[in-house]
This record gives structure tokens, C-alpha cells and sequence, in this order.
């Protein structure tokens, strides 16, 4: 019975005590608590905030990259049907045209590489490398000696230009989320855009 | 057959701007590669002016384990690019090379 009542009596004193600790740091913990909630909340505001510029940051950068990119593409596949067609005459103006959309388009793709995406890339790069054989091509076609088999090795290129400007128009336009549908004609049943 | 070899080169004008002109010279190769255990044919070009090079990567060099289909693309590659003379030199070369071939 004693033993009991010591027991009783240890567990009340026990249960006093940390009542009584509670009591006097329940706000010192609720501070804490408070401190570190609003530490994380800066946290996460900070993190959120960064990813956000960077998204700005890469939609401007994208802006301003995609459109000089593709159209240097589309004047240089333009520009290489038009020279093909005037084969066997040489045309100056137009061939240095197109080295230049060439070189742009070579200087684009260093600037832009980090943010090219590697889908796009790809074909761009591809469409560069055929633009570079499209020069070496034409430049042998019109010279002085050209081979006989040179003409359908430079209608292979632009062939090959030609495929790959529409992957690239393509695919730029996925990246940037631009939508290729065409609007509806008809009355009813609503467009598909 | 490893150690053989066939090389042509030619010379060719192009103009950048108008009344300006410049010459590069155009090389067709063939060799075999011990590092790749291949025979290899490649077609290069510099501007010997201004130093400035001509279809780096632009046709890719093709490789090959025997040397007969390597002689056969290297005729192709010349009747692509090359002017009739050469290619003409190049089948007589060819032509050589595969009696040679027949007879190792």
C-alpha cells in the first residue's frame, strides 16, 4: 500500500512538473515553430521567384533567338531553290545571300545552344551542315570544271534543305507551344483551333 | 593489300563576290587506317588563298573493311565531285587497282 501511494504520488508530482514546463515554454516553441515556418515560407518564396525569372528570362531569350533562327532557315531554303533553278548561271548576289543567311545561321546556333532544346537542335544543326554542302556544291556546279555528277549531288541537298526546314518550322513551333491548326470554315460544329 | 593507297586532286575556281575569285583545291583519298583497322575514303577541300576550308564534315568520310568496295565508292565519290579528266584518271587508277586486287 505504501509503495502504491509513493507511486501515486511520484506520478502526480511527475505530472505537475511537466505541466508545469509546458506552460512556461509552450510560447517559447510556438516561437520557434513560428520562426522556422516563416524561414521556409522565405525559402520557398525565394526558390519560386527564381524559377520564375528563369522562365522569363528563357521565354525572352526564346523570343528572340527562335525567330532570327528560322528565319535564316526559310530565306536560305528560299534562296537555294532560286539558285538551283538558275543553274547553269552563276548568280553572285544570290550566292552571297545565302552565305550570309549560312553564317548567321552558324553564329545563331552557338548563341542559342544552351537553350535549344536537343530535339531541335538536332535539325537545325543538320540543316546547317546542308546549307555548308549546298555552298560547296553550287560554288563546284558553277565553276569551271564541274563534274558531271555534281548537279544531282546539290539537288540531293536541297532536297534534303527542303525536308529539313519543314522539321525544323515543326518543331520550333511544339517548343514554343505555337498552334499550326487551321481555323474552321465551316458554319457549324465550331473551329478546330 | 592494307598498305595501298589512291589520291586525286584538282583545282577549282569560285567566286564569293562579284569579280573576285578564288581557288581551292579538291582532294579524294583513300588509305587504310590501322587505328580503325579500316580502309577509309574521304573528299576534302582548302581555299588555297585564303585558307579557308571546304567541306569540313560535309561529306562524311566512309569506311570500309575490304578494299574492293572501298575502290567502288571511291570511284562514286569522284563521279559525284569531280570533273571529267579526273574521273577519267580515277577509273584508269581503279580499273588498275582491281586487276591487282583479282590477282593478290
Amino acid at each position: 500500500v505504501i509503495g502504491l501511494s509513493e507511486l501515486l504520488s511520484s506520478a502526480g508530482i511527475a505530472a505537475v512538473v511537466s505541466a508545469g514546463l509546458t506552460y512556461l515554454f509552450k510560447p517559447l516553441l510556438e516561437a520557434r515553430l513560428q520562426r522556422s515556418l516563416v524561414l521556409r515560407l522565405e525559402e520557398l518564396k525565394a526558390a519560386y521567384v527564381a524559377e520564375h525569372e528563369f522562365l522569363r528570362e528563357l521565354i525572352k531569350r526564346n523570343s528572340e533567338l527562335y525567330p532570327s533562327l528560322i528565319e535564316s532557315v526559310y530565306r536560305s531554303r528560299n534562296i537555294a531553290r532560286e539558285l538551283e533553278s538558275r543553274i547553269p548561271s552563276y548568280a553572285p548576289a544570290l550566292r552571297a545571300e545565302f552565305g550570309a543567311h549560312a553564317l548567321a545561321l552558324t553564329e545563331g546556333l552557338y548563341r542559342a545552344r544552351l537553350f535549344l532544346p536537343a530535339q531541335l537542335f538536332s535539325p537545325l544543326h543538320e540543316f546547317k551542315r546542308a546549307a555548308q554542302q549546298f555552298v560547296f556544291e553550287y560554288d563546284l556546279l558553277t565553276g569551271p570544271r564541274p563534274s558531271p555528277g555534281v548537279t544531282a549531288a546539290l539537288s540531293e541537298t536541297v532536297g534534303k534543305l527542303d525536308t529539313l526546314y519543314e522539321e525544323v518550322v515543326r518543331l520550333a513551333q511544339e517548343v514554343l507551344k505555337i498552334s499550326t491548326a487551321k481555323v474552321s470554315t465551316q458554319t457549324t460544329g465550331g473551329g478546330d483551333l | 593489300v592494307a598498305d595501298r593507297s589512291l589520291e586525286h586532286t584538282w583545282e577549282s575556281d569560285y567566286s564569293v563576290d562579284e569579280g573576285v575569285s578564288f581557288t581551292f583545291t579538291l582532294r579524294l583519298m583513300l588509305y587504310h587506317s590501322s587505328s580503325l583497322g579500316k580502309y577509309v575514303v574521304s573528299g576534302r577541300g582548302a581555299d588555297s588563298t585564303t585558307g579557308r576550308h571546304w567541306n569540313r564534315g560535309g561529306i562524311p568520310d566512309q569506311l570500309f573493311s575490304r578494299y574492293s568496295d572501298a575502290l567502288r565508292a571511291y570511284l562514286q565519290l569522284a563521279k559525284r565531285y569531280a570533273p571529267a579528266d579526273v574521273i577519267a584518271e580515277v577509273e584508269s587508277d581503279i580499273a588498275r587497282e582491281m586487276k591487282l586486287e583479282g590477282g593478290s
